[in-house]
């Protein structure tokens, strides 16, 4: 017999995973524009090796997102890395690029914070817009 | 006299209990069991089988019943759970319109259970309708699904998985049905009390207050992390 301690924590995934799947579509659409934002700041020559190989691993996570094969928890784990991986580069970003493109992922990355109702990822997702803030 | 009498007191108490026992395995809200007359009869029902599994034991052993002097233990654990075997016994099965059917008291049994079953649905339903009215007045589906339902899972020590996984369910087919919110709200409430019972999501609701309610106003100190309040504040920002 399963100890309670280990059935509750059941509900509050399986929950989130409901979250995640109900709003599959939209997180999807948010997800593409950040990839499409990055892929247009990527290949620049005002940033440096190490900037660019983490851009490099944020885009190729966001880009994990939008297959319809990955499961709402590895959707969150992606969501996750992303955030971290975005958030570590994000005070080298400002000031170098177009702001309409920071601002359109930090805005797209608060939407699929708001839409997985995650913490990590909404504090990730409050921690980018207050650097472009 | 006494003695006999005590033995078949004691045997009616013990199958009575079997009776009792299946019913609340049957019917999770188990306040309800007794607002139905029929669950009254099964239990007694129940009992009364166990008092003639009782005489079998004594005719077939050839015993006298006036030769009781004591209390027989033995005899009355047996004759409890023969009254449950003989009350959920069918002699044969035949079949009728390609459906098994089985003959025996078993089918006499299922037949109060069903009715039981018919009577509790009957009878709970618009009680539980009116209470849940109640607390889920004014209530935001969308803010409260979340909120309410983690609330009152966590205050169950032995929540089960299958429960659960079918709560979280009925939650996203719920989120997903273009209904009234007050509607959606409704059923919400119904499936929590359901799992959790009424009086669980009373003090859940109680405990959340406002922040659930219907056009409620968040405090300053959530507002300032709001989701919502940072994209407008970035799309402001040019």
């Amino acid at each position: 017999m399963n100890s309670p301690k280990n059935k509750y924590p059941g509900f509050i995934d399986g929950l989130k995973a409901s979250n995640i799947n109900s709003y599959k579509i939209s997180l999807n659409v948010y997800s593409e524009q950040i990839e499409s934002n990055i892929s247009n700041i990527i290949n620049s020559e005002n940033i440096s090796l190490s900037v660019q190989d983490n851009l490099h691993k944020a885009l190729m996570t966001i880009k994990s997102t939008v297959d319809q094969e990955r499961t709402a928890t590895e959707l969150l784990q992606d969501y996750i890395k992303f955030g971290d991986l975005y958030k570590s580069i994000s005070t080298d970003l400002y000031g170098k690029f177009d702001f309409a493109i920071l601002k359109n992922i930090a805005i797209n990355y608060l939407n699929i914070a708001k839409f997985t109702k995650d913490t990590r990822v909404k504090n990730l997702a409050i921690e980018i817009a207050k650097i472009i803030e | 006299m006494e003695v006999i009498l005590l033995n078949f007191f004691l045997v009616f108490i013990f199958g009575s209990i079997f009776g009792f026992s299946e019913l609340l395995n049957r019917y999770p809200i188990s306040k309800y069991i007794f607002k139905v007359w029929q669950s009254y009869l099964y239990i007694f029902l129940n009992g009364l089988i166990s008092i003639f599994a009782l005489l079998l034991i004594k005719h077939f052993r050839s015993e006298e019943l006036n030769q009781i002097s004591k209390i027989e233990i033995n005899n009355i654990i047996i004759a409890g759970i023969g009254g449950m075997m003989i009350l959920r016994s069918s002699i044969f099965s035949v079949k009728h319109r390609g459906e098994k059917v089985d003959i025996g008291l078993g089918t006499i049994a299922q037949i109060f259970l069903d009715s039981v079953e018919k009577n509790i649905v009957n009878n709970s339903a618009p009680i539980r309708f009116e209470e849940i009215e109640k607390l889920m007045e004014g209530i935001d589906f969308d803010k409260a699904k979340n909120e309410l339902s983690t609330l009152c899972i966590s205050s169950i020590d032995n929540f089960s998985k299958e429960d659960a996984d079918m709560l979280t369910k009925e939650i996203e087919n719920l989120s997903n049905l273009d209904i009234l919110n007050k509607n959606k709200s409704l059923i919400l409430g119904k499936n929590i009390a359901l799992h959790c019972d009424t009086k669980i999501l009373e003090k859940a609701i109680a405990y959340l207050g406002d922040s659930i309610k219907i056009g409620s106003v968040k405090i300053e100190s959530e507002k300032a992390e709001d989701i919502d309040d940072w994209i407008e504040k970035l799309n402001k920002k040019q």
